[in-house]
């Protein structure tokens, strides 16, 4: 990757602990100062007005209860009670953690100790907050989010670890797990969203229709224009929608075992998948609403795939004595 | 919106004006990629968070709010990247702020003091624009 004015080759004083921070940009580097970015966002977004108010509490935590089984769902209801005896301090506390988590992933010496947290916040709330994507609920689907944006984040942290176990390089996402761990992970991830288009839930007529009338409310012009559109194409189309949103993610999913050229194929499908999800099935994450409290799962599944994106070896090493590794 | 429109449109076009000059001086500056470009790029963010923030409040288009949030919290993490090395030579295009300090009456900011002082503005500057959605 391109060397960047500050690091290392315009610092050819700095040694020793100072030197470890000055190594290169790299993919990987990229990946964690997207997610720093997510996070940084989270936090402002959790910051909103809306989000101090006890129906903050009551309506949006309390509504991830339902559907979930009786254990999950009282464990939601609990934590909603907490939060609801005093929101301002909750929500300031949560707010605050998640713009720490972003800004410590930047900083290059707290890296570790931030994706880390990234990794057992992104849990907590994926529980908590997200009800765990309703994915036991029967309704979760890819279109809709699933399997929870904020299990993304975790993923990714994971793949975006500053250690190198694999050490053939072939792509970002094998350096910290392993080529067959990670290869398991994308596997799991674009398999398990085709399986939950295939629910018996999804497979009705109007299951698409309902999820998309009424997301472009509020939204602008253009991007409600396009959700609209797409509404008006799923009417009475559900069930052939989701078997070729099923069979799409199903080859997605296989294209990691594919020669290279096909991976990145599967890659760059992956990406373009996850930009229709956040613009057709998210809104751009219902940012114009007012009440978001994330992006949502599209720019997640997109930095995912562009983990896999098949790199040289020749690219990767500059980096292995760098400060992530 | 307070006050007659076609002032508020004034306000807004020079401020929109004000953040393209500024965003055009950051690109810039990021694409040399070369040694500490004294003066440009970190005055332009600071200017330029103010004008872009400002041009967002004004002109009544979510879009290029929703934009200019990205972009400005994309500049914060780029910088806070950067602070390590900014610290360890004292220099990083991104965020150096003033002229040098040589036979000027002048006194620039310390290089991570001015890093700090883009990063605080240019996240409140995003969620200040996040707040418009409310």
């Amino acid at each position: 990757m391109t060397q960047l004015a500050g690091t290392a080759a315009h610092a050819p004083q700095a040694t020793g602990h100072s030197a470890r921070f000055l190594v290169p940009t790299d993919r990987r580097r990229w990946l964690q100062l997207a997610l720093a970015a997510i996070w940084v966002l989270d936090g402002i977004l959790q910051y909103q007005t809306f989000m101090f108010s006890k129906d903050f509490s009551a309506s949006f935590l309390s509504g991830m209860a339902e559907g979930n089984p009786n254990w999950i769902a009282s464990s939601i209801l609990w934590a909603a009670r907490i939060v609801e005896t005093n929101p301002v301090l909750m929500n300031a506390g949560f707010a605050t953690l998640q713009l720490g988590i972003g800004v410590a992933i930047a900083f290059r010496p707290t890296l570790r100790i931030a994706l880390a947290a990234s990794i057992v916040w992104s849990l907590v709330v994926w529980w908590f907050g997200e009800g765990l994507g309703l994915l036991l609920a029967g309704g979760a689907s890819a279109l809709a989010g699933a399997p929870g944006a904020v299990l993304l984040y975790a993923v990714l942290a994971v793949l975006a670890w500053p250690t190198i176990k694999d050490t053939s390089m072939s792509f970002v996402a094998a350096r910290p797990v392993g080529v067959p761990a990670a290869k398991l992970i994308w596997v799991i991830l674009w398999g398990g969203l085709a399986a939950l288009n295939l629910q018996p839930s999804q497979l009705t007529a109007g299951s698409v229709h309902s999820m998309e009338s009424g997301m472009g409310d509020g939204q602008p012009g253009w991007l409600r224009f396009l959700i609209d559109g797409f509404a008006r194409i799923s009417d009475h189309n559900g069930v052939a929608l989701n078997i070729i949103a099923a069979a799409i993610l199903g080859l997605i999913a296989a294209g990691i075992f594919l020669p290279q050229r096909w991976t990145r194929a599967a890659v760059i499908s992956g990406v373009i998948v996850a930009a229709f999800i956040w613009v057709i099935g998210e809104a751009l994450g219902a940012l114009f609403g007012g009440q978001s409290t994330d992006v949502n799962s599209g720019p997640l599944l997109a930095l995912i795939a562009l983990a896999y994106w098949p790199g040289s070896a020749a690219a990767a090493t500059t980096t292995s004595t760098g400060v992530s590794d | 919106m307070i006050g007659p429109t076609w002032l508020a449109a004034i306000f807004g076009v020079i401020m929109l004006a004000a953040a393209v000059v500024a965003l055009v001086r950051i690109i810039a500056t990021w694409r040399s990629r070369g040694p500490t470009n004294y003066g440009v790029s970190g005055q332009s963010g600071m200017s330029g968070m103010s004008a872009m923030g400002g041009s967002g409040g004004i002109v009544p288009w979510p879009t290029l709010d929703y934009a200019l949030v990205i972009f400005m919290i994309g500049y914060a993490v780029l910088a806070i990247d950067r602070i390590p090395a900014l610290a360890a030579n004292g220099r990083g295009h991104l965020v150096t702020v003033g002229p040098p300090a040589t036979g000027t009456a002048a006194t620039p900011l310390a290089p991570t003091t001015a890093a700090v002082i883009n990063i605080v503005m240019a996240i409140t500057m995003a969620y200040m624009l996040t707040m418009m959605f409310a």
